[in-house]
């Protein structure tokens, strides 16, 4: 008995040990990501090529836009931005920076026989809910073609409780699909610091939940910062004020060039 | 536990398989870890959060409802009441660290693109209300929602359990109505800064009770509820239904093959805050299935990585905030280092031996400590 005591006694102190060090690498581990987040790499001003490549993986959702497409081909489209500060453009250098002028930009260059308009309905710190309300005033009145509803974030920051967002989400995509448009959902924005305090993981699911639907698209907006950052096309910490507007214009207009991207790619999917 | 007059009657089914809950709430707290794929939520439409609410409540009413007859009631309820405080203190410390957190990054992350999502550290504007309204458990950032739970669930118990021994029918059919009237007449407990608690308290109550109840009569008074066969056959069948079909929508995700209507239909009923009943039913079908496949005495259980696991039941409150520390940390390292597998697999991995290797030295520690005293080594 006494050797056994032994024995299990050896193996309680391996275990400790065993633990220790993980503990020591883990706050190791710890200690470097922190040294990186002090002493970011401040990106050189002219050193930045036009860093928007996204690998076509991320788009999976191959929901088709046959209506759109078809207003398309008679020569007009009208695109509704209903979303939050990022749609809005805060942090960009004029309203004319904000993704939805670049999207309408870039449609009108890629499609330059059609007449295209996007208006832009972003608010400050609007849950899904509030958008709700507004929407059939101010995005659906004008009858668009396509609603793109960038949402999720005001839900994810507040940690409101995924299902009373997805309550919204389906209530929201039920009015804009009733009035005829077409729906691509926008997730959050990504970057390392927001990710690391803020949920976002149930809130994004809701949307996917939503656009496994055959008439819903999504736009993973989320996904799409996240490989920019990765792959260091886009610096987010550390930048002076000039750097950050600079940055926020860059990041909107490839994210214009995205969604551009994502619903040309739909309505070429479109049966004819 | 108290010393019992049966020695051999811990029963090690409800340790283990709340260590494995524990190991579960780590790995499916870790956000882009495709081992998190391995684990309940993925196969059943409930996840470790009902196995850490039902076996605690059975683990409560174990070690308190004994006392009961050996102390009183009144010692017992004091005894509930004295766990709850630690939880409290437990809950509070982890706000006390994610507060730390926050008020990091705000200090240092200024990036007007984020404007609106430095609003998580809004509640900094108003420290008297903020911290207040954590106080009254209403403020619940981040992972912090299941304590507040317990912490309630718990300090019901207290108030409960001098009708748990005479009026145990009748507690349980109070427990069943306010769990049926929660999806119709809507009430929640509100939360801070708006929205409501994650986990409804009056319908999760309803697990609770129930097994504090069951576990009132098998394990107190030992008058166990015997489950008739057919009932078992119904929860097989149930879960030959349900498991393809949980996983077929798990892997749906990624090839968009599940049917619109019937995902929508499955979600409004698997819903998480009101404990939907399709997380029920699947939840006591699970429990009736593996209290009977797995024997009370089996040797399995006694050693190796399941003696280990075990362990980390027997130690659940300092494994759980750890737990909690651990996914965010292992959050952070993902954002870090990448998202490829190995680094998934090291970070799940390292983390899992840190929870089992930290129970291993809790009980080590306890056992040192009170090797003659009441309370031989395990919480409730």
């Amino acid at each position: 008995m006494r050797g056994r005591g032994n024995t299990v006694r050896r193996i309680f102190a391996a275990a400790a040990a065993i633990a220790a060090v993980t503990l020591g690498l883990s706050l190791a581990l710890a200690g470097v990501a922190l040294a990186q987040t002090l002493s970011p790499i401040a990106p050189l001003p002219g050193e930045m090529p036009a860093q928007c490549s996204v690998p076509r993986a991320l788009y999976v959702d191959d929901t088709a836009l046959p209506k759109t497409a078809k207003k398309l081909a008679r020569g007009t489209l009208a695109i509704v931005a209903i979303g939050s500060s990022s749609t809005l453009g805060v942090g960009a250098s004029s309203s004319e920076a904000a993704w939805p002028a670049r999207l309408e930009a870039e449609l009108r260059r890629r499609l330059p026989q059609a007449d295209i308009a996007v208006v832009n309905r972003g608010k400050l710190r609007e849950s899904a809910a509030a958008m709700v309300k507004r929407m059939a005033g101010e995005a659906l009145a004008a009858k668009p073609d396509l609603v793109i509803w960038e949402t999720g974030t005001a839900e994810a920051v507040r940690n409101m409780g995924a299902e009373y967002f997805a309550a919204a989400l389906e209530d929201g995509a039920e009015r804009i699909l009733a009035s005829g448009a077409e729906l691509v959902l926008m997730t959050p924005q990504f970057s390392r610091e927001t990710a690391r305090l803020i949920g976002y993981q149930p809130y994004i699911e809701a949307m996917g939940n939503l656009s496994v639907r055959a008439d819903v698209l999504i736009f993973p907006r989320y996904d799409v910062m996240r490989h920019l950052v990765e792959t260091n096309q886009l610096q987010l910490e550390g930048l002076s004020p000039a750097q950050a507007a600079a940055t926020a214009d860059r990041l909107y207009d490839c994210i214009a060039r995205q969604v551009a991207r994502v619903l040309l790619r739909a309505m070429a999917a479109a049966p004819r | 536990m108290v010393a019992s007059p049966r020695p051999a009657g811990r029963d090690l089914r409800l340790d283990f398989f709340r260590g494995l809950g524990l190991l579960f709430i780590f790995i499916d707290h870790v956000p882009d870890n495709a081992f998190s794929y391995l684990t309940l939520a993925n196969f059943v439409f409930c996840d470790a959060a009902e196995i850490f609410v039902f076996l605690s409540g059975y683990a409560a009413v174990l070690v308190f409802g004994r006392q009961i007859g050996q102390e009183g009631t009144l010692y017992a309820s004091v005894q509930v009441l004295k766990r709850c405080w630690t939880l409290y203190v437990a809950h509070i410390f982890l706000f006390v660290v994610y507060t730390a957190q926050v008020s990091w990054t705000a200090q240092r992350f200024e990036n007007p693109l984020f404007v609106e999502e430095m609003q998580v550290a809004a509640f900094l504007q108003e420290p008297h209300v903020a911290i207040l309204q954590a106080m009254l458990l209403a403020h619940q950032p981040l992972l912090m929602n299941i304590l507040p739970l317990y912490i309630v669930l718990l300090a019901g118990l207290a108030f409960a359990m001098p009708f748990l021994a005479r009026f145990g029918g009748a507690l349980v059919a109070v427990s069943v109505a306010t769990y049926l009237a929660v999806p119709l007449v809507e009430f929640n407990l509100p939360s801070y800064p708006e929205g409501h608690w994650f986990f409804n308290p009056f319908a999760w109550q309803f697990l609770f009770v129930l097994r504090a109840a069951c576990g009132w009569r098998a394990g107190v008074v030992d008058r166990p509820i015997a489950v008739p066969q057919w009932a078992l056959w119904i929860a097989v069948a149930f879960l030959c239904v349900v498991v393809p079909v949980r996983a077929w929508i798990s892997v749906g995700y990624f090839f968009d093959g599940v049917p619109p209507a019937f995902a929508e239909l499955t979600y409004l009923f698997a819903n998480k805050t009101d404990l939907g009943p399709l997380r029920l039913l699947s939840f006591l079908a699970l429990a009736l299935v593996v209290v009977r496949a797995v024997p009370r005495d089996a040797r399995w259980l006694q050693r190796g990585l399941a003696r280990a696991i075990t362990l980390c039941g027997q130690n659940s409150l300092p494994i759980f905030c750890i737990g909690i520390f651990l996914s965010v940390a292992g959050h952070s390292l993902l954002i870090e280092l990448g998202r490829d597998l190995a680094t998934q697999a090291a970070v799940t991995g390292s983390g899992c031996l840190l929870l089992l290797g930290m129970a291993r030295v809790l009980s080590w520690s306890k056992t040192r400590k009170g090797a003659g005293s009441a309370r031989g080594g395990q919480d409730e």
